[in-house]
């Protein structure tokens, strides 16, 4: 007996543009992710055209004017040299983006790699993978970087390596995790019913799952990643060669000056926590963005 | 007979992410003393929230829109957070569908039943253990000493439910909620626990609200039933008038809706539908929208409830009609 | 009953690890489910009724034993084959909401069978989905929607015209009515009865609702600890359970009485069940039943006939047949 074809009229499949229109919805809902994202946006033009935009270069000098509060001139003042604290601040920037976001690009490719491969993989593999994770996770990271760094006079590809390759147990950790989840699902289960094959389901369902997933988290590494740059800098007090800078130099100059010169330290923290908050409010909203539970209707 | 619970026009709403739902939509019942009152519906009916909302148990953001709920002269809905822990488990137990949330996992089974006897100051500490011991043996579970020790994830779903029953008998409180005390259960551990549950209420001659989605739980355990829908109460009903002669058309459909075991497959009689979430009240009958009789005044106009008899009440503009009419 | 049968298991088993120990959850289970015929199969939680179900269509493989369907064997055939005969083998999950592929509308989790197939071009296949809904009892208009937006019961009815997509001949339903409320389950009941004579569809309906699996079923069997205790067609079962285990669970159910006065005593069943790490010797149920005697502690019993088509493993019944 020849099983019957269903007919009826034909469905609507809303485009995957109408998806992604949903998903920016729940996004731009959120005013405080969608202010981040703006902020993230400013910060990655004055990165990438910092020379182009900063009001002075690196190389002017105004000893007549040093350490001179915020003016129309100088809107973040100038240091002891008489250097304007907005461009280096600009340049700063551009270095600090740099290292930031290379260094969370490498934790995560090999994160997520070692993660999937971990969880798709057999036993022996598996706890060989996880065992060097935990190696990883609990090794002192900074204090490794900070090796890394000094043996190799803050070399910005180095650096970037060496806060790379020690951050990615995170998403290693995340990624098998997942992984595991969706595997026993009910989804997969039933993607299994109805013949799909392995690619299939890793690509349909569980991909989509992890992805959404490891994108939230990339926000919160990026943060922890900046964040010990800035610490790493402050630590050795020499940061890359001119004309590089980074947040922590500036820091650590401004410390030493913070009783007569509030500027040089409170402006450069400032920007510096305006960008780290940026990130997390935009971890959060595509968090939401991503995940739409609680959005039911029923 | 006097009354132990009674609340009076009872609303309750919570927002949701866009709109806000109104969960419970001017609710009165009455619980006498010495009464086991079934309060059914579906999911969504209200029926938890308007009982939970009574004990100040919803969680932050619900909302109690207007409502009286008396208990001993005292108003549950406004009375003070540290005087509702007095009554809690002293004066009113309780247990629910939810295994998972009933237990502690970290704690034994015989702390856990001690604990409101000496939260509530009720006797020393060996009395408690005596008093504990017999009462899980009193709710069917074999070997008490042995079950004292150990810990809620080594006991069955069954020994679970019975050991929270017991947490909530502890106290001797006067009137007991259970809300779905056996929905997750297999049926032949829902009839044990039903039974330990009935014989232990009986003997202490308490007052029993039990909240079921299921019909043959009801019929079987309870004195008087409130079918519930919209969060309001559609007929209320004494259980021969209920089983009989029950006229609302949602519980005809409620009715009609149960499986018989007859093994020949007949039509089912069903409700269209399923369940609404009101985003705002209804205006009308909340069930209008999935009721087989519905005319133009049940979109417009809210139906009260009408006596049918000693202990029976229907709101239905059908059956107000009806009775104007032979009246 | 219809003597052409579909599905035939013989003497399946299977086991898990937990830990150390290891748990049978289905042994030496042997059944046959007709063309176009429902095989209700009842038991509590961990009775292993969800394993059985996932064997039957191959889901998953038996440690020993064999299943056939139209004649062939899932637990040799290659991984093509395997494919090829899923779509005559489909199955609807107890919680559609998880079963479904929430990051995609109701019609691409519909349409996902018909991919994988390679059935239909792209504008029939919109077609077949909107036919398929239709089918189910929903609209064309659902299609676009995404799994979130509808309720308990729509999402079950989803997940039924996606196994309905590829014209199965056998639908495993594992305790698909347990999460819907009782006017719900009326209508999925009536709508797999609808589909059941008008596609000619076979169900093995797994539930521990005894009276949904009564009201559906031709065929009912009963497992307890992984064991088929009793199968019969349903009216002899409804009229003469053989198995004490049987009757308990009949005895369990909760039908509305004639009035208070005429209620049933609540008849328990004394005891829990069993755990499966160490199951009772002999008949597994001896531990919890009335009639147990000194051969039930030790000699499992054996599936034997006491009726026309009715089978049951007990020693009671054997010794008073």
């Amino acid at each position: 007996m020849v099983s019957r074809v269903f007919e009826g009229p034909p469905v609507m499949v809303p485009s995957r543009s109408a998806i992604w229109l949903k998903g920016w919805r729940r996004f731009a809902a959120n005013r405080a992710a969608l202010l981040g994202l703006l902020w993230l946006i400013l910060f990655g033009v004055v990165a990438l055209w910092g020379r182009q935009l900063a009001p002075y270069s690196m190389q002017y000098a105004n000893l007549f004017a040093g350490n001179e509060g915020p003016s129309l001139l100088h809107p973040f003042g100038t240091d002891s040299l008489g250097q304007d604290m907005l461009t280096m601040v600009m340049y700063g920037l551009r270095y600090t983006l740099a290292v930031g976001f290379g260094a969370t690009v490498v934790a995560l490719v090999v994160g997520v790699f070692i993660g999937l491969t971990s969880g798709m993989a057999g036993r022996l593999l598996d706890e060989g993978l996880m065992r060097l994770t935990d190696f990883v996770y609990a090794f002192p990271g900074f204090l490794f970087a900070a090796f890394i760094v000094g043996a190799f006079h803050g070399q910005t590809e180095v650096v970037i390596l060496a806060f790379g390759l020690t951050q990615w147990a995170g998403f290693a950790r995340l990624t098998r995790g997942l992984v595991l989840t969706v595997r026993h699902s009910e989804l997969v289960e039933s993607g299994r019913a109805i013949g799909a094959s392995r690619a299939f389901i890793a690509l349909r369902y569980i991909l989509p799952q992890v992805v959404n997933s490891i994108i939230v988290y990339t926000a919160f590494v990026a943060v922890n990643i900046i964040t010990l740059q800035a610490e790493l800098s402050l630590f050795y007090g020499t940061g890359p060669a001119l004309p590089l800078i980074s947040f922590g130099q500036l820091i650590s100059q401004g410390t030493a000056d913070v009783l007569g010169y509030w500027w040089l330290l409170v402006l450069p923290v400032g920007t510096l926590i305006s960008l780290l908050v940026a990130l997390v409010v935009v971890g959060e909203g595509l968090q939401a963005a991503l995940n739409p539970k609680g959005n039911r209707i029923l | 007979m006097s009354t132990v619970l009674k609340i009076e026009d009872l609303a309750v709403s919570f927002p949701s992410t866009d709109k806000r739902i109104f969960a419970v939509n001017g609710l009165s019942l009455e619980v006498e003393r010495g009464e086991w009152l079934g309060v059914v519906g579906e999911s969504g009916s209200g029926k938890s929230v308007s009982l939970l909302a009574c004990l100040q148990l919803l969680t932050g953001d619900a909302h109690i829109d207007r409502g009286r709920a008396w208990f001993e002269g005292k108003d549950l809905l406004r009375v003070k957070r540290k005087a509702m822990r007095t009554i809690l488990g002293r004066k009113i137990g309780m247990v629910f569908q939810n295994l998972a949330n009933g237990l502690d996992p970290a704690m034994r089974i015989g702390a856990q039943v001690m604990e409101p006897m000496l939260a509530h100051a009720l006797c020393n500490k060996p009395e408690a253990r005596r008093r504990a011991l017999s009462l899980l043996a009193e709710l069917g579970l074999s070997d008490p000493e042995r079950q004292f020790e150990r810990y809620p994830f080594e006991l069955s779903g069954g020994m679970r439910q019975r050991v929270m029953i017991a947490v909530a008998l502890a106290a001797e409180p006067e009137l007991l909620i259970a809300d779905e005390p056996t929905t997750a259960l297999d049926t032949t551990v829902q009839v044990q626990v039903l039974s330990v549950l009935q014989a232990a209420c009986r003997k202490r001659q308490m007052t029993v609200i039990m909240v079921t989605h299921d019909l043959g739980v009801a019929t079987n355990v309870c004195d008087r039933v409130v079918v519930m829908y919209g969060g309001q109460v559609m007929e209320n009903a004494e259980i021969d008038a209920f089983i009989q002669r029950s006229v609302h058309p949602y519980t005809q459909g409620l009715k009609g809706s149960m499986i018989p075991i007859t093994g020949s497959s007949g039509t089912l009689q069903q409700i269209q539908g399923s369940a609404a979430i009101f985003h705002q009240v209804p205006v009308g009958c909340p069930f209008a929208a999935r009721c087989p009789h519905a005319f133009e005044r049940c979109q417009t106009e809210r139906p009260k409830l009408v006596r049918l008899g000693a202990e029976h009440e229907a709101a239905c503009h059908l059956v107000d009609q009806e009775c104007a009419n032979v009246g | 009953m219809s003597d052409r049968p579909f599905l035939q298991i013989q003497q399946i088993s299977k086991s898990f690890a937990l830990g150390k120990a290891r748990i049978d959850a289905v042994r030496a289970v042997s059944m046959t489910i007709a063309e176009g015929e429902t095989f209700g199969l009842v038991g509590e939680s961990g009775s292993g009724k969800s394993t059985l179900g996932r064997l039957a269509i191959g889901l998953m493989k038996p440690d020993a034993g064999s299943v056939r369907a139209s004649g062939v064997d899932l637990v040799t055939a290659s991984p093509a084959k395997l494919r090829e005969m899923r779509k005559s083998l489909q199955i609807v999950f107890q919680d559609a909401q998880s079963a479904l592929n929430g990051r995609v509308s109701v019609a691409s989790n519909i349409m996902e069978p018909l991919v994988i197939h390679n059935q239909g071009t792209p504008s029939e296949r919109l077609r077949r989905i909107g036919g398929l809904l239709e089918r189910v009892g929903l609209t064309a208009a659902h299609g676009p929607a995404m799994p979130d937006e509808l309720s308990g019961g729509q999402l079950q009815r989803v997940m039924i015209a996606r196994a309905l997509a590829l014209g199965p001949k056998l639908l495993v339903c594992d305790e698909i009515l347990s999460a819907l409320d009782l006017s719900v389950q009326a209508q999925v009941l009536s709508l797999l009865e609808d589909l059941r004579l008008t596609e000619h569809l076979a169900y093995l309906f797994i539930s521990h609702n005894l009276s949904a699996v009564s009201y559906l079923s031709q065929v009912i069997g009963v497992m307890y600890l992984g064991e088929l205790v009793e199968w019969a067609p349903t009216k002899s079962l409804l009229e003469k359970p053989g198995h004490p285990y049987t009757k308990a669970l009949f005895d369990s159910i909760l039908d509305v009485p004639e009035s208070k006065a005429a209620r049933k005593p609540l008849t328990i069943l004394p005891g829990d069940i069993p755990s499966v790490i160490d199951r009772p010797k002999g008949c597994p149920f001896h531990t919890r039943c009335p009639l147990t005697m000194d051969i039930c502690r030790t000699v499992p019993p054996q599936l034997v006939q006491v009726g026309e088509h009715h089978h049951a493993a007990c020693h009671a019944i054997h010794a008073a047949g």
